[in-house]
């Protein structure tokens, strides 16, 4: 652009770009369309008249610099006419000669991938910036200096990208978009780090894209409300029983399945009778069900004058409907299979032949399965108990039907929602969201606790 | 149940009695370009680390230091504080597409110190902000002074001591005074930052040795702090920037005093411990393109390069970029000339 690709003599542009200045400043200044005496025009010239010695006596790249000048001549001519004043064209002319020396090295000293990255970007920002947007000029500048920070490396170009994206395409929800993008570099990068190929970089990507569509709601959901409200939220009373009263229960249920399901699963794992098939099915029939099916058929058999609930009734003065035992009933029936899955899975990853040498060296078949197959299966358990607990936890639509009160957190937030709306309703599910990813993080790192044991290096 | 929540909720608003709420962000003077104009000068001294001569560089330096004041004093001050920075940048962000306009007012600063961080290094800390400045300038005036405290592994020294007596002095006197005006109550909190400096001279007075690496990372804390401010849209404001910022904020100016005076005994003291931008600026400036290159087979482990840092950032010729501020202080009294100051494009940001 500057006229001086081929620098045949050193002197030669930087003069040839001051005698063009010097005549446009006459003539145009003559004519009277713009005013050279003004302090900016003569600021500009004398910038110039530095930079022309300097360029001069060899002290700097000759094509850089004199790009420089070309750019500060032209602003000084152009300048007061694309700007409303001297200051405003000032940080353009700075912000152009900071992309222009970007620019020249990056094209010096990095690849030629590197360069067209850089062009097309700024191509790019343009146009939405500048065509794309209102009044955004000014923000055109403060984004190409971020581009002129980031060009030269591959993975901060990609990080300024996501910023870009995140806070003009996706504005009231930036900080989400920020987090799932620069998470979703960050996998892409680590792995490509690790040598993964390029189909395996595709499927990747395309996978990842579903796990957002599942962090995103839950991202959304947190950053619209602030601290306050989800501590107002916690000293309402309603809210916090329903959480106790789905703690206690989901803790409870829990606890039953594990006593009575992790020996069954053993059984079922090591022994082998007829229908065994059959009666795997089963066991997952509360999955296939649908939960406010499951509901009804517990209402139908556990409510006060129906089947059995009239003996419980009748018999023990025990009632379902409406307790917090019919809750416990439910969380049960729907969080079954879970854990007895779960453990069924550790305990067929347990070799026979451990066992089997327990048994030689003398121990019963009721100590082999305590002290040998229970603490090797002990994560594959503890991840079924874990599963359980956030199924039974999670219960609405089985828990609805037999006991809508005592509330349970979901109980609770559907009502809330039927009774004051989706905009009330919103913090106190942040919160919910926050104590379960909470609760989550807890004892997924529990698991980590539990002993770890190499079946393979055994062998 | 609620009475405990209560009672925790009494409690931080008893601790933090002087942060103030606000409840919108400050407004910018709408289609005002000011903030061009820190832009601009931001950018213009930034650049002049790069041309200054090798010769009489330290003088090019503080003359640089001196526009950097001169300029927060006149523009921050018109622009409301442009340095209550992390939190106005978090608004800044937000109003992007929407008042695009208040958006620049917001991000301009920001953006141009990390850009620079990143391509030039942290040349802004040691010859642009105005705190760096304002400390260094103080703490010249006691320079013999310290040089032997730290040629002495900074031992226990009566005289820190007698000068945290004295800071706290300063510092309760006004407190007092600011309380019976009853002003110091409704101002910010540039108190806390305050508070914790005086205790830090005093930790520093005994065990200045042993805790300082361990006390530099406050600064994380520090801007934890400030971050945090800034999303629950507290207004807890870096003090010392605004300090600058509203001369008639009694509380800013408290603080601006008490930092003034603890680099009497410790030159930038509040950049080593205590500064929220420090690790915003070092973090961007960690991979920058432009660097000092130590040349190992040079040097003769004379130490004067760490002597003359101010902020124990190097030792025998290895700088540590997390506290360096690019002051070429070392580069320039090396006698074996073992500094170059280098730019390299393909310095790529792998994990460090
Ligand atoms: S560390 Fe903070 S206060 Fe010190 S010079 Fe840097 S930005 Fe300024
Ligand atoms: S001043 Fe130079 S020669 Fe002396 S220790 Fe430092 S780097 Fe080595
Ligand atoms: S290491 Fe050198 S350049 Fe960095 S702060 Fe210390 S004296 Fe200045």
């Amino acid at each position: 652009m500057s006229g001086s690709d081929r620098p045949v003599k050193q002197w030669l542009p930087p003069v040839c770009i001051m005698a063009m200045q010097t005549a446009s400043y006459i003539i145009f200044g003559i004519s009277g369309w713009f005013m050279p005496l003004e302090l900016f025009s003569v600021l500009l010239f004398l910038a110039n008249v530095v930079i022309c010695r300097i360029l001069i006596k060899g002290g700097a790249d000759n094509v850089l610099g004199s790009s420089i000048m070309f750019i500060i001549m032209t602003h000084a001519l152009i300048g007061q006419r694309i700007a409303p004043d001297s200051l405003t064209s000032g940080s353009i002319l700075m912000v152009n000669i900071l992309i222009l020396y970007v620019g020249f090295k990056i094209y010096e000293n990095l690849s030629k991938l590197h360069f067209m990255l850089f062009v097309v970007s700024y191509g790019i920002l343009f146009a939405v910036f500048i065509i794309g947007m209102e009044n955004a000029e000014a923000l055109f500048l403060l984004a190409l200096m971020g581009l002129a920070a980031t060009a030269r490396d591959f993975r901060l170009l990609s990080y300024y990208w996501a910023l870009v994206v995140a806070f003009t395409f996706c504005q009231p929800y930036a900080w989400p978009a920020v987090i799932c993008l620069f998470f979703l570099i960050k996998i892409l990068q680590t792995a490509s780090d690790n040598r993964a190929s390029a189909t395996l970089l595709v499927f990747l990507a395309s996978g990842l894209l579903l796990v957002f569509f599942v962090l995103l709601p839950v991202l959304i959901l947190l950053a619209d409300e602030n601290s306050r409200n989800i501590v107002n939220m916690l000293k309402d009373a309603d809210v916090l029983n329903a959480l106790f009263t789905t703690a206690i229960t989901a803790t409870c249920s829990t606890l039953i399945l594990t006593v009575l399901c992790v020996p069954l699963a053993y059984a079922l794992v090591r022994s082998d009778f007829f229908g065994k098939t059959f009666l795997l099915s089963i066991i997952d029939l509360p999955i296939i069900i649908p939960q406010s099916a499951a509901g009804i058929m517990l209402l139908r058999v556990f409510s006060k004058q129906q089947v059995l609930g009239e003996f419980f009734f009748h018999a023990l003065g025990i009632r379902f409907d409406g307790t917090l035992l019919g809750v416990i009933l439910a969380q049960i029936f729907v969080s079954m299979p879970f854990i007895l899955k779960s453990a069924m899975t550790a305990f067929s990853a347990v070799p026979l032949s451990v066992e089997q040498n327990a048994r030689t060296l003398g121990a019963s078949a009721l100590s082999t399965f305590r002290r040998v197959v229970l603490p090797v299966s002990a994560r594959g358990l503890l991840t079924g108990c874990i599963l359980a607990w956030a199924r039974a936890a999670g219960e609405f639509g089985a828990v609805l039907f037999i006991a809508p009160y005592p509330q349970t957190a979901p109980v609770a937030v559907y009502n809330r929602f039927t009774s004051v709306g989706l905009v009330e309703t919103a913090p106190l599910v942040a919160t919910l969201i926050l104590f379960s990813v909470l609760l989550f993080f807890v004892m997924q790192f529990s698991i980590n606790l539990m002993p770890k044991v190499h079946t393979r290096e055994r062998n | 149940m609620e009475t405990w929540l209560d009672k925790i909720e009494n409690l931080l608003a008893s601790l933090f009695a002087n942060i103030k709420l606000v409840e919108k962000g400050l407004l910018g003077l709408e289609g005002s370009y000011v903030e061009l104009l820190t832009v601009l000068a931001l950018g213009m001294l930034a650049v002049i680390p790069i041309f200054v001569p090798r010769n009489n560089r330290q003088i090019w330096r503080h003359v640089n230091q001196l526009f950097g004041l001169a300029i927060f004093v006149f523009v921050v001050f018109t622009c409301l504080g442009v340095f209550g920075m992390i939190r106005n940048f978090y608004r800044g962000l937000h109003e992007i597409g929407r008042e695009n306009i208040i958006a620049l007012y917001y991000c301009s600063v920001p953006v141009t110190i990390l850009v620079t961080s990143m391509l030039f290094g942290p040349a802004f800390c040691g010859w642009i902000c105005p705190t760096g400045a304002l400390q260094e300038f103080v703490a010249s005036l006691t320079r013999k002074w310290t040089k032997v405290h730290k040629k002495m592994g900074y031992s226990f020294s009566p005289p820190i001591l007698i000068f945290a007596i004295f800071a706290a002095l300063v510092f309760l006197l006004w407190m007092y005074r600011l309380s019976v005006t009853r002003l110091f109550f409704i101002e910010d909190a540039s108190i806390y930052w305050s508070q914790v400096l005086i205790i830090l001279l005093f930790v520093l007075a005994f065990r200045m040795r042993e805790w300082d690496l361990k006390l530099r990372r406050l600064r994380i804390l520090s801007f934890l702090i400030i971050a945090f401010g800034a999303v629950m849209s507290m207004r807890i404001t870096s003090p010392v920037h605004f300090g600058f910022a509203k001369v008639y904020d009694p509380a800013s100016f408290l603080a601006t005093v008490m930092v003034a005076l603890a680099a009497l005994a410790i030159p930038m003291v509040w950049c080593r411990y205590l500064c929220p931008w420090r690790c915003v600026i070092a973090w961007a400036g960690k991979n920058s393109v432009r660097y000092i290159d130590f040349d190992e087979s040079k040097c003769i482990s004379c130490s004067k390069c760490t002597q003359v840092c101010d902020l124990d950032a190097v030792v025998n010729g290895k700088i540590d970029i997390h506290e360096c501020h690019m002051c070429f202080k070392c580069v320039d009294t090396c006698p074996e000339n073992c500094f170059s100051v280098r730019d390299d494009w393909s310095r790529s940001c792998k994990k460090s």
